[in-house]
């Protein structure tokens, strides 16, 4: 079957060009939950550029957060609440990137008065920025989150944690969309938990979205166990996923997992990841739910912790001399994702 | 409120037959025990006793009796 060329993943100047065609025009940042109040932000890097997104009494908005006067950031790497205004010398901003003040200075010396604003857009409570300055398009994300059970606004999540990999971000969505290494990888989580590389894998996609459903087979399904715990209970593992960073999956419909990359370069990812309660969880007596948290918690740290040498491992290789990439029938989603990236790189 | 009683409600709760427990079993060692188990039999001990208990209660005992000795404690 067709693939990418292995350069891609290893290659600093493809990754630029990826920045410029791919990231640049839909990159998921974070939820509402994560700005609770006016004056939230986040700033971020991605590459070389620095940006902030903020809430603020018109809405979310994002601008390059580089200082107009001497290029310090104006929000600080991270999150947090606090005015839009640069720790160094005190010039603030107004909700539309404006200079609004600029203490003990001359306005003859200040002649670029506005930060560059980039696109929001926003999904259900999921928020993107379209770094190119266009709002990113969002119109397929509420169908794929609907296929795999995640609510427009589920509750705040009640873990975050954060996983540095030493790879390329195509080689974490590749490994994130299909079935074929479950069991070979994952002795301590996807397997005891009734998902082999055997179950059932179903699969769909739209112009930049795919999403599937692992469903155990019959010898490994745990259903009446779950049914016992709740009506509402499946066993399956739905997984949608959003071109290009951003993955959600539903856990037999008690938990919700939500993780993004940021890629620092072609060869170095960030992936930020949080879990949530869906409503069947929310209804389960105080402690059921606890050790259902607990126990999400370490299965998600268990199974990241199964993939990350062999996703590294894979960009080793493909960074050698004599890479090599043979996608198999059981790993549909990985030709669609190809086809979205070959469809915004042109072919490069 | 008895501890045979107990090892009833333990087996239909991780779904294996009454006469194959007993309060001695150490269940833990059982062929299929897994953590939806004990997530199950946390929900039997909310549900039939009023008696929130936690991953760790199940996780430190050994017997089903282990498991008794905290439910009947909890619930006087």
């Amino acid at each position: 079957m067709p693939s990418i060329d292995p350069a891609a993943y290893s290659s600093e100047s493809i990754f630029q060009l990826e920045l410029e065609r791919i990231f640049s025009e839909r990159l998921f940042i974070g939820t509402t939950a994560d700005f609770p109040e006016v004056n939230s932000y986040k700033s971020l890097r991605l590459a070389k550029n620095a940006f902030t997104v903020r809430r603020t009494d018109v809405g979310f908005k994002s601008f390059n957060n580089v200082c107009l006067h001497r290029s310090a950031l104006i929000d600080p790497l991270g999150s947090g609440q606090r005015p839009f205004r640069c720790g160094y010398h005190g010039w603030a901003y107004d909700n539309d990137g404006s200079l609004r003040v600029a203490p003990l200075t001359d306005e003859k010396c200040i002649s670029r008065r506005v930060l560059s604003e980039y696109g929001i857009g926003q999904a259900g409570d999921l928020l993107f920025v379209g770094l190119n300055g266009s709002k990113p398009q969002l119109d397929k994300v509420e169908a794929a989150l609907n296929q795999i059970g995640v609510p427009q606004a589920p509750p705040p999540p009640f873990h975050t944690d954060t996983l540095m990999q030493e790879c390329n971000w195509k080689l974490l969505v590749e490994n994130n969309i299909e079935g074929y290494h479950l069991s070979f990888v994952h002795p301590q989580s996807f397997i005891p938990a009734g998902f082999n590389t055997s179950s059932r894998y179903e699969w769909d996609s739209d112009e930049y979205t795919c999403w599937s459903a692992c469903i155990p087979n019959e010898n490994t399904s745990k259903l009446k166990y779950l049914q016992k715990l709740s009506a509402a209970a499946t066993h399956d593992f739905r997984h949608a996923y959003v071109f290009p960073n951003l993955f959600l999956t539903t856990t037999n419909q008690f938990v919700g997992f939500r993780s993004y990359m940021i890629p620092l370069s072609a060869q170095r990812t960030i992936l930020k990841w949080e879990l949530f309660e869906l409503p069947a969880l929310l209804k389960l007596a105080p402690a059921v739910r606890e050790e259902m948290k607990k126990e999400a918690i370490r299965f998600t740290a268990t199974s990241l912790a199964e993939d990350k040498p062999l996703v590294e491992s894979c960009q080793v290789g493909l960074s050698s001399i004599e890479p090599n990439l043979q996608l198999q029938p059981a790993e549909p989603r990985i030709s669609r994702f190809h086809q979205y990236y070959s469809g915004r790189m042109q072919n490069v | 409120m008895t501890i045979e009683n107990f090892v009833e409600k333990f087996a239909f709760a991780i779904e294996v037959e009454t006469v194959s427990l007993t309060a001695d079993t150490e269940f833990k060692a059982l062929p299929n025990w897994d953590s939806l188990n004990a997530l199950s039999v946390i929900a039997m001990a909310d549900a039939d006793y009023g008696v929130a208990l936690s991953g760790e209660d199940v996780h430190s005992s050994t017997t089903i009796n282990d498991v008794w000795k905290i439910v009947s404690a909890r619930k006087q």
